[in-house]
């Protein structure tokens, strides 16, 4: 090897450029990366009347990027028993909230997110779960948008069935639906993406959480536990060792909201989960992997 | 209408090598991933492409570019277990391997203060491999005008990367410690 101090700038230079393009690279993209730019790309194309388009489908990009996400917090609080804060000062312990989240056998929550400076606004959403069942909804209006006369309700809804690995993308828009046509490969990335913080979470010490005491919320008094440095969101690099806040309500014993990221931060996303609702009995229909009728089914 | 399900997965693993490349991590690639089909899309309904792959790389490269850029102003940006783990096995050894890693690393860096033209001819001339001719018509420049952007950037880089060299002491220190 030659000396470093050796090398003319020009060597440098060419050494410099075969090892960036000689990188290995993951394979890539991600199946539903693709799966979500296809979707969105043929959303947009049928759609050229919508209110702001650019910015509409931007946003639907990242609704969908960001969906495994919403999938995760649930399992964060479903299988954090290895993290067992005792709270001397309610009636409870963070151990009682795992076990509640356990034995929950449905919830439901509103995601809103601000991805990034460039998305000012705020991004929502509204997951249902219920056992291995799977509803995303994003509405048509997002938070200070206007919505053209006659627009449905809701733009999207994505219905899964994580056991029988299916899932149904509905548009409303263009009265279409798409069976999601994530491979092997892709379905292990999904679940690895829920359970990496799942991982995170076994490996955290008492010290990592912290209670930060009681706060009013809604009207409704919480306790309130501050997670330090967990790394909850491997996959989604810009979350990556974000501070995560855990409100949960003191008389259910059941969180009411979660934050990740820093409000105050401008350039990193800040996502709420909230509006949780535990144990509501759920109409079937909603997670029924089926073509809703007058639509029509794109890849049969 | 175009097929945009035949060209994301005819063209998609080459805008992701190029995102990729450039960013070093899924998160930002598949983002820029996005955005290079997103401007696609606004360019595909102004005018008829002729070359995607071309078009796509040189979107992809500025959409990198400039998520890059914004990367390094984070000023409490932190380098991730990702970034870390990113190692060229092509090279021999592991202390060849932590070199070309980081050599590929200064590279960005300078890369992301060059300007903005020359940086993207740099990159579609010589990690993307687009030739002079492919290049121009993407910029809507001529070829001459291509070789003499480039000429630039490569001396801009040269100097660039010169301050990344170690300092003589540090360079025996790595030395010693290597041997």
């Amino acid at each position: 090897m030659t000396d470093r101090n050796e090398r003319t700038p020009e060597e440098s230079l060419a050494r410099a450029v075969i090892a960036l393009r000689d990188l290995s690279i993951p394979d890539g993209p991600p199946a539903q990366l693709t799966a979500s730019t296809v979707e969105a790309l043929q959303s947009a194309m049928t759609r050229p009347g919508i209110h702001r388009p650019t910015e509409r489908k931007q946003k639907m990009f990242r609704l969908f990027r960001y969906s495994g996400t919403a999938a995760a917090v649930v399992l964060i609080a479903t299988l954090a028993g290895w993290l067992f804060v005792t709270d001397h000062s309610t009636a409870f312990a963070f151990g009682d909230v795992v076990e509640n989240v356990k034995k929950a056998e449905t919830v439901t929550f509103v995601i809103k997110s601000t991805p990034k400076v460039r998305f000012p606004k705020v991004m929502r959403q509204k997951i249902y779960i219920q056992g291995d069942s799977y509803r995303q909804e994003i509405p048509s209006g997002q938070e200070g948008d206007e919505t053209p006369a006659g627009t449905p309700p809701l733009l999207m809804t994505v219905v899964s069935d994580v056991k029988k690995k299916e899932a149904l993308i509905i548009d409303y828009t263009a009265k279409t639906a798409a069976k999601y046509d994530g491979d092997e490969e892709e379905w292990k990335r999904m679940s690895e993406t829920m359970t990496d913080p799942v991982k995170q979470l076994r490996e955290l010490k008492d010290q990592d959480a912290e209670r930060l005491g009681e706060e009013k919320l809604d009207g409704r008094k919480t306790v309130v536990y501050r997670l330090k440095n967990a790394d909850f969101f491997a996959n989604w690099i810009d979350l990556k060792y974000e501070t995560a806040k855990l409100w949960v309500d003191s008389k259910t014993a059941l969180p009411v909201r979660f934050a990740v990221g820093d409000p105050a931060n401008k350039d990193k996303p800040f996502i709420v989960f909230e509006q949780f609702s535990w144990n509501e009995a759920l109409p079937p229909t909603l997670f029924r992997l089926e073509v809703p009728k007058g639509f029509t089914l794109k890849n049969e | 209408m175009t097929d945009w399900s035949l060209i994301v997965r005819q063209h998609g693993p080459i805008v992701w090598r190029t995102a990729w490349r450039l960013l070093n991590n899924d998160a930002d690639a598949s983002d820029c991933f996005q955005h290079a089909f997103i401007s696609a899309l606004e360019l595909e309904r102004k005018e008829t492409i002729r070359n995607w792959p071309a078009l796509l790389k040189r979107l992809a490269t500025a959409r990198a570019l400039e998520s890059f850029r914004q990367r390094n102003r984070e000023s409490n940006r932190r380098t991730t277990l990702a970034e870390m783990s990113v190692i060229d096995r092509k090279e021999t050894g592991p202390v060849a391997a932590a070199e070309a890693n980081e050599l590929g690393g200064h590279l960005r860096e300078a890369l992301a203060g060059l300007d903005d033209r020359q940086a993207q001819i740099f990159c579609l001339s010589c990690l993307d491999g687009l030739s002079y001719q492919e290049i121009a018509e993407q910029l809507d420049i001529t070829v001459n005008h291509v070789g003499v952007l480039l000429n630039r950037a490569r001396a801009a880089l040269r100097e660039r990367l010169r301050a990344f060299e170690p300092s003589p002491a540090v360079e025996q220190i790595t030395q010693e410690f290597e041997s």
